[in-house]
This record gives structure tokens, sequence and C-alpha cells, in this order.
């Protein structure tokens, strides 16, 4: 147990020499990764360690359950590749104050690490308080622009907005149980409308920290402005706190709750996935990008949460236990390509010397390893087979699948509902990331930039490429995550769920076998087998000569880069059909008037903007506008609006009716 | 050792039949229009030509362009591995189920996206974004309606729902599965690239979605992008004549019977290829922002299924 | 086995509502109603061989003529009289109102699994099938700019209420129906009236512009 603490905040202590700093980071990492691991696999967890102070209410305690330790690997995991690429990247960028960065940074993990383990309220939200400020401070390292200071100012207003709604669930559990231990607050009897508020002040508090849908405008702003490995940690891990401490409330702390808490963090969930996806897609920087990405994710990880409490409170923990599964194998699955994607977007970022994608192909030439890594991260995080994206979105299907079993009509009618929501944000994954891989890393260079860059250094690509390996090791060997996330499920759940879902070998499979399995092993054996095959077919029959020559440039001899399609022009479409969704403003304008008719060089600005956000800015005028608006609104004289009035109307009694009906 | 057998059989059988849909279609498709056309099994010729034919690539492509025609190609066909022509028991059953196959299908388009962008040429970057919008929008129709299947079948594996399905689901939910059938139907137009999603016989820049992405392509990875699309068509005929609407006989007592049942897969495919190609001759192309309505429209279809069949 | 196949019927006609939704040309949108009404009388027509009673043979004969020949007939005339633009104006595109149809589907369906009909029901789906048609109908009439459409978009309804008249409750008394057959013809002539009249008077075939006399 010393060890761990030990362990947790020796890099702090290197700080002075910021490269050993990193190295001793990257190996207690390594050390906390294969420490824990080992713990969950022998089952051997559960210690605590207590530090009582003088001060009334403060007590630090710090258990390690088999939750906790599941979320210690995670954030060790990724804090080891992160740390390696560190060890090239902090030097190659060349920041100042590099002591001081290290400081911030290892300071920064182990108060992540602490925030995982902290077992009691007071020293949770210590540690929550000292994570939200280091990171922030992380933000805001490149403090010289101005795009920084407003994005970090937003992050730390909003992350204060959420801690105060934190505080009010602790209050809440600690009038009702006399206690800021967690230890008392297990499975506590809460009345009803006390439950629904811990509930809802739980959801607003880390749902603001995790992104979630419409408390997300923090992140595409803080997100892509912070250095590239901070942006990792922040997006792989940070947000993963949030959803930690959102299991252990809905599953620990809180008993017997009504179904619809469930399918409001399912819907929420379904939202999030979706609205973050479609902005994606509509980006052109390639760090905001991935930081709409995270707020997809988040929102697949609350369809699985949420899917698990649906179950829960239908008391079929075994169910329960799958859902909850698809949950942290996806909470784990994107810590590790959202992170191994931040760092190849920093790899780029740092050799082409912008963040513009338009600015970027070709580099799959320059940067082999890094271009290569980034496809597996990007086949990852499109949930595309084999790789592990796809395992813990299949599991969420099933999961909502599954959820037809419970006997609720809105049920029934929703969740096939989100998920094809869930399909259509998969869908659109792949698109953007398509995007992102064609634009950037293929066809031929767009700038002088992308023209010059070269293969970033050793450590980079070892931390991108343990990452990468662990993508593609979890996509096959997935139930090693099921043996690790099995005691959590008995912990919270009282079922293992390994037993049911890995109980052939190199499969995973639904609580009942028969309803659905999976093997991702073998299909990448089918994979390979056909690929040999046609591969011998051709050697053997076909021709296997190959002949470059200079692209086809339709008959034009000028034959450059802008001939290649752009990533606004790839998203177009979708922006187009979508035209309610993203209220597109494109303009063309001819960018010298002189040359007005006569090849007139045309400039296309398209540009759409967060809806969500705009809402917030937009509050308050609605106030003071309401009543003059309201007016104009219902009287318009419109023929078109008078008959929806009765449509409406016409719904209305007939709900009305119906209600009276019943009764 | 014999269910291997039949397996394999089943596997070569889908992709022996695929480039013979392709050459009925266009055959129809010529007859109906007063010329000739070439033979059916014209197909299998350009196969066998394109692969004796050197490759030509850009000079700014890379190991993309290599890789890419062999995912595209062997992707739908692993996942002709998952589907029974005449017996429940599959190549590749144990290693997927049909929610895992619609991911899979994905990979092939992914892959063949990416080598659209890998030439650097201003037509493979149009093609690709058209087609991942239109197998975006295809997408959430393809899963409420494998739902709705999976619900009833009460399994998401495709050797149960195969074998659920021929019992009598279809009928004792008719207007469920007819709507989901429909609602498939405008699934495989848009997978397959048929009009009126998209004409697989032009190469206007104005109109091509497919033809967009593999303009670039030639000798052995045009075969292999050939293949691709042909496994693709007949797994989504295949999935439409067999899993979801097993009108047919399928008898595996003895060699006379398997013969027999296979025959009628082959009656039924063909009659599936024919009231395509006869769908494309009436149909005008739509507009391509069109595509959302239609997809929409099938998406409205494949909802109106589950919730007859759910409430 | 009877009900299935009535409700089948009736879920061709909610199709073809959808499908009415879908279309941006003014002679398919009148072909699709042609179509629909077809439906309704082969379901009028089964309904009425299946409980043998004279009054339905007739109400679907009578649909079968008025619906899919007479008044299809007199709007294509209008159409081409008026020399009417053939694209159909909306405020709602199409992709939206889907979106809107599907909340609707689901919102009907729904509230249907919480009214008890009672008596003897012929499909039981019938009703929330057609209470849907009969809010695509309403929804038609909000959502679209040309009189015409909205016509349509009335017809529409009317076709829903036929269906579900029809096939939950055996049908109304006889004279109600033609009564109602009467009121739709009425409505349509007097719909094509009002509509060359107000594309004679202000040279513009829009709903829309109604909203100016507004004082």
């Amino acid at each position: 147990m010393l060890i761990y603490i030990f362990l947790m905040v020796l890099p702090v202590l290197f700080f002075l020499k910021s490269k050993a700093a990193f190295i001793v980071q990257a190996f207690s990492s390594l050390a906390l990764l294969i420490f824990s691991a080992v713990l969950l696999l022998k089952h051997e967890y559960n210690s605590i360690f207590m530090f009582h102070s003088s001060l009334p209410y403060l007590d630090f305690s710090i258990k390690l359950d088999s939750l906790s330790l599941l979320f210690v690997m995670i954030i060790s995991t990724i804090s080891l590749g992160v740390s390696a690429y560190s060890l090239n990247y902090v030097y190659d960028e060349d920041y100042h104050h590099k002591r001081l960065f290290a400081f911030i940074y290892t300071a920064f993990i182990a108060s992540l690490l602490f925030v995982v383990t902290s077992f009691n309220a007071i020293s949770f939200l210590i540690f929550w308080e000292i994570m939200s400020t280091l990171s922030f401070f992380l933000v805001i390292y490149n403090y010289e622009n101005e795009e920084n200071r407003q994005g970090g100012f937003l992050y730390i207003f909003m992350t204060h907005l959420g801690t105060a709604f934190i505080m009010v669930a602790f209050i809440l559990m600690y009038l009702k149980t006399g206690s800021f231990s967690f230890e008392n607050w297990v499975h506590v009897e809460l009345d009803s409308s006390t439950k629904f508020w811990v509930f809802l002040c739980v959801l607003i508090g880390f749902g603001t920290k995790a992104g979630m849908f419409p408390l997300h405008v923090w992140l595409p702003k803080a997100h892509p402005v912070a250095p590239s490995n901070v942006s990792a940690l922040m997006s792989g891990v940070m947000i993963k706190t949030a959803i930690y401490m959102m299991i252990r409330f809905y599953f620990y702390f809180l008993s017997d709750i009504p179904w619809w808490y469930g399918f409001i963090v399912l819907l929420l969930g379904s939202l999030s996935a979706l609205f973050g996806v479609m902005y994606a897609l509509a980006q052109h920087d390639l760090k905001r990008l991935l930081a709409y990405h995270s707020i997809e994710n988040i929102g697949i990880i609350l369809m699985g949460l949420g899917s698990a409490m649906l179950f829960n409170s239908n008391h079929m923990p075994l169910l329960a236990s799958f859902g909850l599964l698809a949950a942290i194998f996806h909470t784990y699955n994107h810590a590790i390509f959202k992170s191994l994607l931040f760092l190849g977007s920093g790899a780029t970022f740092l050799k082409t010397h912008t963040k513009d994608m338009e600015k970027y192909g070709g580099l799959i030439k320059l940067m082999p390893y890094t271009a290569l890594f980034f496809i597996i991260g990007s086949i990852s995080i499109s949930a595309l087979p084999p790789f592990n994206g796809f395992v813990s979105e299949w599991l969420t299907y099933q999961s909502l699948l599954l959820n037809n079993k419970i006997d609720i009509n809105i049920i029934h009618i929703f969740v096939p509902l989100f998920a094809s929501m869930l399909a259509l944000t998969g869908a659109f994954a792949a698109a953007c990331f398509v995007k992102v891989i064609g634009i950037s890393f293929l066809g031929s260079p767009r700038s002088d930039g992308a023209k010059n860059a070269n293969e970033v250094g050793k450590y980079m690509i070892w931390g991108m490429g343990f990452l990468a390996a662990l993508c593609v090791l979890f996509g096959l060997f997935s139930h090693i995550v099921i043996a690790l996330v099995a005691p959590i499920t008995s912990l919270l759940l009282g079922v293992d769920v390994s037993s049911s879902t890995s109980s052939h070998l190199f499969m995973i499979s639904t609580p009942n076998f028969a309803f659905g399995h999976l093997s991702t092993l073998g299909l990448s054996i089918g994979f390979a087998v056909g690929i040999f095959i046609l591969y011998i077919l051709i050697k053997k029959f076909g021709n296997t000569k190959t002949r470059m020559c200079s692209t086809w440039g339709c008959g034009q001899l000028n034959n450059d880069a802008s001939n290649q399609y752009t990533a606004s022009g790839f998203s177009q479409p979708i922006r187009r059909i979508f035209a309610f969704f993203y209220h597109p403003k494109e303009k063309i304008y001819p960018t010298l008037r002189k040359k007005k008719y006569f090849f007139p060089t045309l400039e296309y600005k398209a540009h759409s903007h967060d809806g969500v956000e705009s809402v917030y800015t937009l509050v308050l005028k609605v106030f003071v506008k309401s009543s003059a608006y309201l007016i104009n609104l219902i009287e318009n004289g419109s023929i078109h609006i008078y008959l929806l009035y009765i449509l409406i109307t016409s719904i209305a009694f007939l709900v009305y009716a119906v209600r009276g009906g019943v009764n | 050792m014999q269910t291997l057998l039949m397996a394999l059989l089943q596997f070569f059988i889908i992709l022996g039949i695929s480039p013979f849909i392709a050459g009925l279609m266009q055959k129809t498709k010529s007859l109906i229009r007063g010329s000739i056309g070439p033979s059916v099994f014209q197909p299998y010729f350009n196969i066998v030509k394109l692969m004796k034919k050197e490759v030509v690539l850009s000079n700014q492509s890379s190991y993309i362009s290599i890789i890419a025609p062999y995912i595209v190609a062997v992707v739908p066909i692993t996942v002709a591995g998952f589907l029974p022509v005449f017996d429940s028991n599959t190549l590749m059953s144990f290693s997927g189920d049909i929610i895992a196959m619609v991911y899979i299908l994905a990979l092939g388009t992914f892959f063949l996206a990416l080598f659209g962008f890998d030439q650097g040429s201003s037509f493979g970057g149009l093609g690709s974004s058209r087609e991942m919008t239109v197998a975006s929008l295809a997408e959430p129709a393809f899963i409420m309606v494998i739902f709705t299947f999976a619900l009833q079948s009460n399994s998401t594996n495709i050797s149960h729902i195969f074998d659920s399905m021929r019992g009598d689901i279809f009928f004792n939910y008719p207007v469920s599965s007819t709507l989901a059938l429909m609602a498939l139907y405008f699934v495989t137009l848009a997978e397959a690239g048929r009009i009126p999603i998209d004409n697989p016989e032009t190469h206007l820049e104005l109109t091509m979605i497919h033809e967009a992405m593999i303009l670039d392509a030639s000798g052995r990875n045009l075969a292999l992008l050939e293949i691709g699309s042909f496994v693709k068509t007949t797994i989504f005929l295949t999935l439409f004549s067999n899993i979801f609407m097993p009108l047919g006989f399928y008898d595996t007592n003895n060699i006379w019977t398997i013969g027999f049942s296979i025959f009628i897969y082959f009656i039924k495919m063909s009659t599936l290829g024919v009231i395509i190609a006869i769908g494309e001759l009436t149909l005008a192309k739509l507009r391509y922002f069109r595509i959302s309505d239609a997809m929409m429209f099938g998406f409205v279809l494949a909802l109106i299924s589950m919730v007859t069949y759910r409430l | 086995m009877f009900s299935d196949f009535i409700e089948l019927i009736g879920a061709f006609v909610l199709v073809l509502a959808i499908l009415q939704i879908t279309s941006d040309r003014l002679y398919f949108s009148i072909k699709v109603y042609a179509v629909q009404s077809f439906f309704v009388s082969i379901s009028i027509l089964s309904i009425g061989i299946y409980s043998s009673s004279f009054d339905l043979y007739v109400s679907s004969f009578l649909t079968l003529v008025i619906k899919t020949f007479i008044i299809p007939y007199a709007l294509f005339k209008t159409i081409d009289e008026m020399k009417i633009k053939r694209e159909i104006k909306a405020f709602v595109n199409i992709t939206n109102s889907l979106l809107v149809i599907s909340a609707i589907i689901i919102f009907t369906f729904l509230l249907t699994r919480y009214i008890n009909i009672g008596g003897s029901v012929i499909a039981k789906e019938i009703f929330p099938i057609s209470l849907s048609i009969i809010f695509i109908g309403a929804f038609i009439m909000v959502s679209r700019q040309k009189p015409i459409t909205q016509l349509i978009g009335f017809l529409t309804l009317e076709n829903g209420i036929m269906l579900v008249a029809t096939s939950v409750t055996y049908g109304m008394p006889l004279i109600v129906e033609i009564g109602i057959f009467f009121d739709v013809i009425v409505g349509a002539t007097m719909a094509s009236l009002i509509i060359h009249h107000i594309n004679h008077d202000i040279d513009d075939m829009d709903a829309t512009s109604l909203s100016d006399f507004k004082e």
C-alpha cells in the first residue's frame, strides 16, 4: 500500500531535472500498471490507508478496491505512453520553464491517481480541485495566445460550476449518513427525493467534467489549446475520472434507483455521441476535431452505463454487469486510442507547425511510424474490427439489444432508436477519420510545412507505439480486459461477468451464448488467410508489376496539391444535409475586386459554430426579449401557424382524454 | 468433417455466383434496352483479364494503395463466410454475429475511401466523400432492420436468425417483416451502389460515387476492388433472400436435396438480380442531395417495422 | 391471419402517406394519393367480404371511383390549366419532415397502448396506423406552402379517417359515408376553385401570400 503511494508521488520529487522526472514517471507508471494488474488478477485488493488530521472532518483515506485499481491501471497505462512521448516532445517543442512544466505534469498525474483512490469525500474534493487547477495551468501553459487564455478561463469556470454540484451531492449524502467516508455511503437507503437530487447533482457535476452534452462547451475550447501530451492526458484520462465517480455513485452508493434514471443517462449519452461526432465532422483543426470526438466517446460510455443502470434497476444483475463491462471497456479503450490520436496530432503539429488539417498532406511518406500509429488509432476509434474500439462498441450494441428484455414500452421503442443513433455515430466517426487520414496523411503535401516534415524522435515513436500495440492487443485478446473488469462487477453487482461472457476460449459473448458471440481473433485470422490466398493467387496467375507515374490531372498540366479534395469539401455534403443542425455559413467571394469578370480568384469560406454555445450566450437575451417575442410568435398572422395550433390542440386533447380514460 | 465440407461449399457458392449476378444484371439491362450486351460471364473474364495487367500507380501514392485493395476484397469474402446458402453451419459463424458483420463491411468501405484519397487526384477524394456520406446515412436504417429481426428471432447470430426465420416467424409478423424488408431494399441499393442511389455505369463526375474512388485503380488492384463490390452485392442479396425472407427449399438430407437447394438459391438470387436491374431501368438516379431523403425514408420504414413488432 | 392482411394493407397506406411527404413533384404526389386510395378501397372491400356487409361494398366502390380516378383526374386538370409550377414548396425540408413523421409514429403507437377501444376489433394495429396517417395528413397541411398540396394533405387525412372507420368499427352507416364522399368532392372542387381565384387575383400560388392581407 505504501509502495503505491510512494510510486504515485515519486516523480514529482524529480521536477528539478525535468528529463529525469519524465523518465521516473514512465517507470513508476509501468510499475503501477503491473502491480495493479497483478493485484486485480489475484484478487488481492481492498487494502486501505488512513491518515487522520487534526482538523475536523479532514481525513485522508486511500483505498484500493477493484474499481479504483482498474482506473489506476488506465491512468498509468496512458501516463506511461505519454511520459515516454514527452521525453522528446517537450524538448523538441522547446517549452520555456521545463522544470515548471515537469512539476505541473507529474503533480497532475499524481493528483489523478489520488482522485481515483480517495475513499473520503473531503480528500476526494481536495484532490479533485488540485487536479482541476493543475490542468488549468497546463491548458494555459502557452499563455501568450489569446485563444489559450479564453479556453482556459472557460474551462476553469465550467469545472468549478461542476464542482459546486458535486459538493451539493456530497453534502446531501453527508446529511443522510452523517459521514464523509465512502465506506458509510455504500448502498445507503435514501428517500426518493434525496435520491433524485443526488442523482441529478452527480449527473450535472461529473457530466460537466466528462464533457457530456449539453455541458461540453469547455471541452472543444480547452483541449485543443493545451500542449498535445497534456491534451492526451486530459482527454484520455481526466474526463474518465468523472465516469469513475458516476459508476461509483450509481452502482455503489445509490441503491434501488428507478428505471428512468438509467433512461436519462442513456438519452444524454446518445445525444452526446451524435452531437459530438457531427461537430467533429465539420472541424478542420485536428485537435479540436479530436476534442469533439471525446464528447462522442463519452456519449458511448454513458450509453453503456445507462443500459447497465436500466438492468440494475430492474434487478437483472447479470445483464447489468454486461452493460457495465461495455461502459468500462469503452472507457479503457477510449483512453488508449484518444491519447494515441492526440499524441499523433502533436507529432504532426510539431513537424508542420500548424493545426490546420488543410495544410497537411502526404505525411505518410515523411512520417511513416506516426502515420501507421495514427491509422491504427483511427480504425480503433471508428469502431472497425478487429481493434479494441470495435469490441466495446459491439458490447454496447448487445447491451442495448438486451435492454428489450425489460418490459417497459418506452424502453422497447426508444432503445432501438438509440442504437440506430449509435450506428449513425459510428458511421460518421468512420467518415470523419477517413477525412483526417485522407487529408493529412495521404495524397501530396499541401504546404511547405508538410513538405519539409520528417519523422519524430524515437521516444515519441515508442510512446505512440506502446498505445497502438495496446489497441491491437485489447482488440484481439479482449478477454484480458474482461478478466480485469470481472472483480468490479462482483464488487458492484455481485456477479462475475467473466464467467458468462468469456466462457469460450478467445471469444466474448453475451450472457446467453447463443444470443451472440464474437471472436476478433478468429476474424483477423480469417482476414489474414484471405489476404494470403489472394496474394498467392495473384503471384501465381496474375501480374505483380507496378508502374509509377504522375497523378492523372484530367488533362491539366499544373498538377499541384491544390487539386486535391479538401477537408471542408469532404464534409460539405453532410453539412448541407444536416443544415438545420449546423447552421452553416458558407460564402464564395472574389479575393480581388478587380478580377471580377476575367479569371477571378475565388475564396470559399465555410463556418459552422456550436449551437449549444450560442444557446448559452443567448439565454440572457432571450430572457429580456421573451415577452415581446412570445406575442409576436403566437399572433403572426400566418394561416399555417394557426393550422398548427389546431393540430397541437387536438393532440393535447387526445392526451388529456386518454389520461382521463385511464383514471 | 461433413459440416466443414458443407460450410466450404456454401462459402464457395456465394463467391462463385457473385460475378454472375453482376453479369446477369448487366445482361438484363442490355436486353430490355434492345441491345445484345456482353455475355453474363463477362465479369469473370474481366477479373482474369485485369489480373494479368500491370498496375499503374501515382507517384504520390503510399502503401495504402497496395494493401487497401486486398482488404476491400477480403472483407466481403470473410462476410460471405457468415452467410448460409442452405445450411445453418457456416464457415465463420463462430467469429461474429450480424452486428459485427455490419462493422466488418464498414472496414471495407473505410479502406476503399482511403484508397480514393491515396492517389492525390481530385476525383478520389470526391468519391470518398460521397461514399462515406451515403454509407453513413444507410447505417441507422440497417441497424434498425437488424434489431427488428434480431428481436424477432431472439438472437444476433446469423445462423440462429436463419434457423428461426425459416420457421414461421416471417408469417407471425407479416407487417413488421414486410416493412423491414422494404427498408432493407433501400439499404441494399445504397450499399451496393445501384440506381437510384448511385449509377454503376457512369463515369460522369457529377453523378459517380463508387466509380470515382476506383478511377485511378488498374490491373490487379481494380480486379480486387471489383471482386469486393461483386461479393458485397451478393452478400446483400443473400441477406435479403436467405436470412430475412427465407422462402425456399432448405434440405441437407442427401446430395440430391442439397443440389436442389442450391438450385433454388440460384433461382432466387437471379430473380432478385433481375428485379433490381428492372428497377434500375425504370427509375432515374436521384439527385445527390435527395439521397438523404431516400435513406431517411428507409429509416422510417424500419422504424415502423420495429414499432409494429415491439408495441 | 385476416387481421394480418388488413394490417399489411394499412401499413402500405401508411407507407404511401410517408412517400407523400418525400415527394417534391405535384404529379408524383397525386399519383401517390391515387395509389393510396386504391389500397384503402381494397382494405374496405376485404372487410366487406369478411363481414359480408353490403354497405362496405358500396363504399369500397365509391372510394375506388371517386378517390382513385375522379379526384386525381380533376387535380391533374387543375394543374395543367393553372400552369402551376410542379415543384412542391415546403416550410420544412423533406429530411426534417421525415424526422417529424418518425416522432409522430412513435407518439401514436405509444399513445394507443393506453387506449382501450372496446368491442370487437378486426385489426388492432390499424388504429395507430390510421391515427398516424391522420396526423401525417395534418402535418402536410401545416408544412406545405401551396394550397394544392394542402389539399392533398387534407385528402390523405381523410383516407386515414376512412381506414380507421371501416377497420375498427366495421364501417359507418352508409348514409354517413356517402355524405363524407360528397364532402370530399365538394371540398376538392371548392379548393380547386379557390386555387383558381388565388392564382388569378394575386398571380401567385403560395398560401403564404395570404398573410399579406392581415391588417
